[in-house]
């Protein structure tokens, strides 16, 4: 009979062994959390190519055009001569839109005969689409705001600042709260990378009970050790998982990274407890499958579709009652929840008190997998007496 | 054994095995409802918005009832101050804030355009964006309208503001 250290030590010497564990433990996810890291390292798209069709190739249309490229999100520097060529090259997807400048556009402006600009984007990709509208729309208004000043100087409005006021009676700021460049890295790394998380620790927690399985028989273990088993497993799982997720929420809000507003305690807290949660999951889902294929098909099945019902790409408000509850059964919507709200709000602990009783409810399954252990010890012990 | 009679082998051991068959099969089934779940409503509306009214006129009202009637925001309530809008969205109570400078009707009026600030949650972008479009489609036909009814009291046709500007579409 092994004492628990000695338990625990035979639990790294399995890790040592099982190179697949290994490896789902160490250095895929930390892989993974780089290569997700590195695709969206640009953060901020700036400069999508956007085509122009100018049918005026006026002063006035080379100058619209150069308020199209002095927004940030667009570049206006591919010209086609045609419309077809243009909506061909929007096909093949090598541009984003399609400006079409009509002719008379100088003009008709000078006449105030109001003329049309027409602008396609390709709204396939949502976001992309988003970004190209709006800075369409923003330095198209600019634009018309000038021309509309100018004709209310024309028509003998003397102040240039009187004059704006006619034009836009009602001026808008808008800010972006908590991201305040509209940073795309900052809004999905740091969603999907606990995402991604929660697929390894649950599917770790499993691979760790087949290694068992493997070895000297589950069942024998169980009996023998009980929950003690269990806790075991469940000390080194949570070192080496609480160790992953300090670094990599480090790397995201430590020192130079982005910005972090609320208190570190209560974002590790939570982040801990998800891990309990997650690492409960994966034992239940064994003990109960008793079967390495079905158990991990189970846990792909559970964990995969994670960052879909996270919130963080289309709001929970906003997703129906089914959707919502399969979201409440995943102990990662609730972590990033916690996480939102400490590093941008920087909320005190009462703000966050659902989540974290939400997490702490889903430390469930890791009492029934222990209760299930806790049982399968003394029907053991008794027969074994009988 | 030909080649027939492996394939048919192969099929039978595929639907012996059931945790295969859940994988391809009720993986496929499973995934295909579960997947498309939470988009099921396809577009997100009526975000939830508390507004500072620091004017309590009525132009500043109207621009209230005419972004609560825009799909994409639903003002759930005012606030007395700044701090107490904050709190609310922090509480994620709501999901943006709205505030009406005092003094905006006179501004608007003296043709001063003043400024309305609007605030979103920007760490979730989608509603970030759907509080903008909302706000920013009802302060743009209020303008319209400022526009429109300052012209016809300073003896204009209101046709001619209608077609005084480049149009976008």
């Amino acid at each position: 009979m092994l004492n628990f250290r000695e338990m625990v030590a035979r639990e790294w010497q399995l890790i040592a062994k099982d190179k697949w564990l290994q490896a789902a433990l160490l250095w895929l996810p930390g892989f993974l959390f780089l290569l997700v890291a590195w695709i969206f390292s640009a953060g901020i798209a700036t400069g999508l190519p956007v085509g122009v069709v100018d049918h005026d190739g006026s002063t006035l249309s080379n100058k619209l055009i150069h308020f199209y490229d002095a927004a940030p999100a667009i570049s206006t520097n591919t010209r086609f001569s045609s419309e077809e060529a243009a909506f061909d090259a929007l096909r093949n997807g090598s541009i984003y839109a399609v400006i079409v400048i009509p002719e008379n556009l100088l003009s008709d402006t000078y006449k105030g005969l109001s003329p049309r600009v027409s602008a396609f984007y390709n709204s396939q990709y949502i976001l992309v689409g988003k970004l190209v509208h709006s800075a369409i729309l923003g330095a198209h208004s600019t634009f018309n705001a000038g021309v509309e000043v100018k004709n209310l100087m024309a028509h003998g409005k003397p102040v240039t600042l009187q004059a704006a006021a006619l034009a836009v009676p009602v001026r808008i700021q808008m800010t972006p709260l908590f991201n305040l460049n509209l940073n795309y890295a900052q809004f999905l790394v740091s969603a999907i990378i606990p995402a991604m998380w929660q697929i390894f620790i649950v599917a770790t927690a499993v691979m760790s009970l087949v290694a068992t399985d493997r070895e000297g028989r589950l069942t024998e273990n169980v009996s023998f050790y009980g929950p003690k088993l269990l806790y075991a497993k469940l000390s080194v799982l949570f070192c080496i998982q609480a160790l992953t997720g300090a670094a990599f929420l480090t790397a995201m809000f430590g020192k130079g990274g982005w910005a972090m507003n609320g208190s570190w305690i209560t974002l590790l807290t939570g982040q801990w407890l998800m891990i309990i949660a997650c690492i409960g999951i994966g034992f239940l889902f064994y003990l109960v499958f008793k079967d390495a294929t079905r158990a991990l098909s189970f846990v792909a099945g559970f964990t995969a579709p994670a960052f879909a019902f996270m919130g963080v790409t289309f709001p929970a408000s906003d997703m129906l009652w089914l959707a919502k509850s399969w979201r409440a059964l995943l102990p990662v919507s609730h972590y990033v929840e916690i996480q939102i709200s400490e590093t941008a709000y920087g909320t005190s602990f009462l703000h966050i008190a659902g989540p974290l009783l939400a997490l702490s409810a889903l430390c469930l399954p890791m009492l029934a997998s222990i209760y299930i252990c806790h049982k399968q010890q003394t029907r053991s012990a008794e027969e074994a007496s009988i | 054994m030909t080649f027939l009679q492996l394939i048919i082998d192969e099929f039978r051991a595929f639907l012996k095995n059931p945790s295969v068959v859940f994988v391809v099969i009720g993986g496929v089934v499973i995934y295909s409802l579960l997947y498309p779940l939470p988009y099921a409503e396809e577009l997100p509306r009526e975000q939830k918005v508390i507004v500072v009214d620091n004017d309590n006129s009525t132009l500043s009202r109207e621009l209230i009832r005419m972004i609560d009637a825009t799909p994409q925001v639903d003002v759930i309530g005012h606030a007395i101050s700044h701090r107490e809008a904050k709190d609310a969205v922090l509480d994620r109570d709501a999901e943006g804030i709205i505030e009406i400078p005092g003094k905006f009707y006179r501004d608007v009026v003296t043709g001063k355009s003043p400024v309305i600030s609007i605030a979103g949650d920007a760490s979730y972008f989608l509603v970030y964006g759907t509080v903008l479009e909302g706000a920013m489609g009802a302060s743009g036909t209020l303008g319209a309208s400022v526009k429109v009814s300052r012209d016809v009291l300073q003896g204009e046709l209101s046709q001619w503001q209608s077609n005084n500007t480049m149009q976008y579409g």
